[in-house]
């Protein structure tokens, strides 16, 4: 199987969903980017969705893209794109009756040079966890885990990869996760955002959004792709990710059952991320 | 006079003795304008995802400081060499100069640049994926608007000067003692397909035009695109206190940021994405040709590059043209 | 090389007048001298930028009379962050000022006509400019009838209630004022300007009318006054956007192509009416 044939199935689906009514938007991708990127569209027709196509250029996040409009929505997703919709659902952002996951098993999208993505070569999810139908692709072998990924965590590091930031904020337009009405760095009063742009008001913001992500970052990347300046600021997340992983046996978007790690609490639950010490206090 | 990039990399350390020296720099992951030695310089025909705009305007600039209930202006800021401004970034740098200088009141900082700096432009040997500069009037090879213009041959360049400062210079550099001044080439002639708006409809009209809220619906309003434009020059002012004295600083700003024109009062006259994103094209496509008779578009082709999910003002504007007076 | 046009001047704040006394709009005026002596020349309709260090910077109309040159006065409104500790600043505090920036009332070409100014709430401050100009005793000749009819929510919202019963003992001027509901006392009219404009004695071959207040009362207005045969030429009012630089720079306060710190804040109705609906 290949994408073409996964594209084809793809679109007969939506057609059908668009056409019986099951939905009245569907998000997907279109071609017609430079360098042969695919462009998020919402179809709402389903004579439109000849215009449909799933490549190994369908990068962006489409979580930004689920609400608005009248009736359901179908997604096209991929798994970061589907963990991304549960983890949405768990946060009471969306609810599961009005979301269609088309779900496609992926083996990772790649760059303009036709190299895999960083994010998609670390990725151990290529079947989304939860979706309506599913697209699969047997060519696909499942992923037991992605490649593990060494973390320098040293201040001089982060240093280094926010010097490159210019604080546009398209890493937190492009996350899923980050909903929020107005963002804590847009804030007027109390005056959270930078008065200049200096290297504490980029930590500030990073390291802000990285603890806003806590236990929430689905994996996908899309903060990374989004960088125009060429920040990592993905390995942050990652550690924060890993960390609340041991912690709390929770990882983001798996599992429609699971409550949050951030949104519960037991009073067994170890204090390490607060406390700090050998995790066992409490 | 036709000079090889050893030439120039030699100008490059000549000027670097006495100014900082700008310019492309691979950083690995991007190519940006920055502070570099004559060797770091980039002489391919690769461009850089931001433009020459911050050694103009910069992206922060302290203005003036108050302190103990007195304000002081700083003073003036050092000149750069800036090599390898592309010839759709010295056409974004007229448009800013207009916007900045003309008028009853000029920027004092622009032109404090403007007039300290010294430009080295070079040309475009191909287009790259997104460029349109030849639909907007820019000659991917040439522009007067700096003051050397090097044409790339590949091998080499030829080298024109294009100002007083420029021929000062190269004067002083023996091997380009004797370049000859490049005004009297013209810039090659507009392409069919150009990307123009009609003055014959008014600008209330384009409000109308097209459906702004479908054509824009799949931006994500991260204002990127401004930062990254040549000739994004929107900014707001910052104060920020330090031990009883108080910095005023000019900082970059977008129209695509709805906090942009919100007013104390909680109203905001562009409410809606599709408003901001209208404002954002309808003033480089017909406000500032309206003010200034000239487009504040060049075709460099680094929004569409860089938007993180690809919205095209290429295709937003041909959306646009198609509607009739 | 030009001045600096961002820089502010220090200013020593002479007088502070509470304007308003109701519950819901806090509405005081600043009296206003540049430290080192220097006076400020402005016209009707012109605006300052008007400075916190540290805080921020937000423009304001002049509220006072351009013939007045020994200070000059602010109307200031507490709304966001700046005002609200411009409020808190007492009689003798020092703050920053730049300016005069933006345009005029058409002075001249109103000179011989009959002027009817109508305003809401605070939006008498941008106003009392030019009707200070005009009802000074150098001016008051070269104009006809002055009729004013100033609405507010309540009693308590009238600004510069000190100087109305002034202006409605000069010659061939009216001073009318509005609440929207009766309170014990109350002298005045009651309702809407849109409303009760149309009670007024006016002369329609020769008038000019100047609005201001809040959006929805100058539609409101602009629509009575069109209907009772006012030509949209006639017609001018004065529009407030956020505004960084005061100067036609950095981008904020454009509607169309034109800028209203430069091209503004004064415009006529036909000018507006031409120009796309984002203010």
């Amino acid at each position: 199987m290949s994408f073409e044939k996964q594209r084809d199935e793809v679109a007969a689906l939506c057609k059908k969903l668009l056409a019986d009514g099951a939905v009245s938007r569907v998000v997907g991708f279109r071609e017609g980017g430079v360098e042969g990127m695919s462009l998020p569209y919402i179809f709402t027709d389903p004579a439109g969705v000849d215009m449909l196509t799933w490549n190994s250029r369908c990068l962006p996040n489409l979580n930004g893209y689920l609400t608005g409009g009248e009736g359901n929505t179908a997604i096209v997703a991929k798994p970061c794109d589907a963990r991304a919709v549960v983890a949405l659902i768990s946060e009471k952002q969306l609810r599961r009756e009005d979301i269609h996951i088309i779900g496609l098993v992926c083996d990772g999208m790649v760059d303009a040079n036709g190299d895999p993505l960083p994010a998609c070569v670390e990725c151990s999810v290529n079947c989304p966890p939860v979706y309506d139908d599913l697209i699969d692709d047997p060519d696909v072998a499942e992923k037991t885990g992605g490649e593990q990924v060494s973390n320098d965590t040293s201040l001089e590091r982060f240093e280094a990869e926010i010097d490159k930031c210019i604080l546009c904020f398209s890493c937190r337009q492009a996350c899923y996760g980050c909903y929020c009405q107005t963002c804590f760095m847009d804030r007027g009063s109390p005056g959270w955002q930078p008065t200049v742009p200096g290297r504490g008001d980029k930590m500030l913001y990073h390291a802000g959004r990285t603890m806003h992500l806590a236990g929430r970052c689905v994996e996908c990347g899309a903060c990374e792709n989004a960088c125009a300046s060429g920040v990592d600021i993905r390995y942050l997340i990652r550690e924060v990710t890993n960390f609340v992983g041991e912690l709390y046996d929770y990882r983001a978007g798996m599992d429609l059952d699971a409550r949050p790690a951030m949104l519960s609490y037991a009073a067994g639950d170890r204090e390490v991320g607060f406390l700090g010490g050998d995790g066992d206090g409490h | 006079m036709a000079i090889s990039k050893d030439v120039m990399r030699g100008f490059l350390a000549h000027l670097s003795a006495g100014r900082t020296l700008i310019g492309p720099v691979d950083t690995g992951k991007v190519i940006e304008y920055r502070k570099a030695s004559p060797n770091e310089i980039l002489m391919d025909d690769r461009v850089s995802y931001k433009s020459i705009k911050e050694f103009y305007f910069p992206q922060v600039e302290r203005m003036f400081t108050f302190s103990e209930g007195e304000v002081q202006d700083h003073d003036n800021p050092a000149g750069c060499a800036i090599f390898g401004g592309k010839p759709c970034d010295l056409e974004a740098l007229r448009v800013m100069k207009a916007v900045f200088t003309t008028g009853k009141f000029a920027d004092p900082f622009f032109e404090r640049r403007f007039d300290a700096n010294l430009l080295i432009g070079v040309g475009c040997i191909a287009k790259k994926p997104g460029c349109f500069c030849d639909q907007v009037e820019v000659d991917m090879a040439f522009s007067d608007f700096c003051d050397i213009m090097l044409e790339d041959s590949g091998e080499g360049y030829n080298v024109e000067y294009l100002s007083e400062k420029g021929r000062q210079a190269l004067n002083e550099y023996p091997p380009t003692k004797d370049v000859a001044c490049g005004n009297t080439r013209k810039a090659d002639p507009p392409q069919a397909d150009a990307l123009a708006l009609s003055p014959a409809i008014t600008e209330a009209g384009f409000f109308e035009a097209i459906d702004w809220a479908k054509s824009t619906e799949t931006c994500q309003g991260c204002g990127l695109c401004s930062f990254i434009c040549p000739t994004c020059h929107c900014f707001d002012f910052r104060d920020s206190s330090e031990n009883g004295t108080v910095h005023r600083y000019k900082c970059w700003d977008s129209c695509i940021y709805p906090k942009f024109t919100l007013h104390a009062s909680g109203h905001n006259p562009r409410e809606s994405r599709a408003a901001r994103y209208r404002q954002r094209l309808l003033h480089k496509y017909r406000y500032v040709p309206d003010n200034f008779g000239l487009t504040a578009c060049t075709g460099c082709g680094r929004c569409v590059r860089g938007c993180p999910v690809g919205m095209d003002i290429r295709q937003v504007v041909k959306q646009v043209m198609e509607v009739q007076p | 090389m030009s001045t600096n046009p961002y820089l502010p001047k220090k200013a020593r704040i002479e007088k502070i007048i509470q304007e308003t006394f109701s519950p819901d709009l806090d509405v005081k005026t600043f009296r206003l001298k540049f430290e080192d002596g220097q006076l400020m020349d402005f016209l009707p309709g012109q605006f300052v930028e008007f400075s916190l260090p540290g805080v921020g910077e937000c423009p304001f109309g002049f509220a006072s009379s351009p013939l007045q040159k020994d200070y000059f006065e602010i109307t200031i409104k507490r709304t966001g962050k700046v005002t609200e500790r411009i409020h808190t600043l007492d009689e003798g505090a020092s703050v920053w000022i730049r300016g005069p920036f933006g345009n005029t009332f058409p002075l001249e070409k109103m000179e011989g006509a009959n002027l009817l100014f109508i305003a809401g709430g605070l939006g008498l401050a941008p106003l009392r400019p030019f009707i200070q100009y005009v009802l000074d005793d150098s001016n008051r000749t070269k104009y006809g009838n002055v009729d004013m009819l100033l609405a507010a929510r309540t009693s308590g919202d009238h600004c510069f209630a000190y100087d109305l019963p002034v202006w409605n003992e000069i010659d061939r001027t009216s001073v009318r004022q509005t609440i929207d509901r009766d309170e014990p006392g109350w002298k005045g009219l009651l309702g809407f300007p849109h409303n009760l404009v149309r009670d007024m004695p006016l002369d329609f071959s020769n008038l000019y009318a100047v609005l201001c207040g809040p959006p929805i009362m100058i539609k409101a207005v602009q629509a009575a006054l069109m209907e009772m045969g006012l030509p949209l030429n006639r017609l001018y009012t004065t529009l407030e956007m956020r505004m960084t630089c005061g100067v036609g720079k950095c981008g904020k306060c454009n509607i169309g192509h034109q800028y209203v710190c430069v091209d503004g804040p004064v415009f006529c109705m036909e000018e507006l009416a031409q120009m796309p609906g984002e203010y």
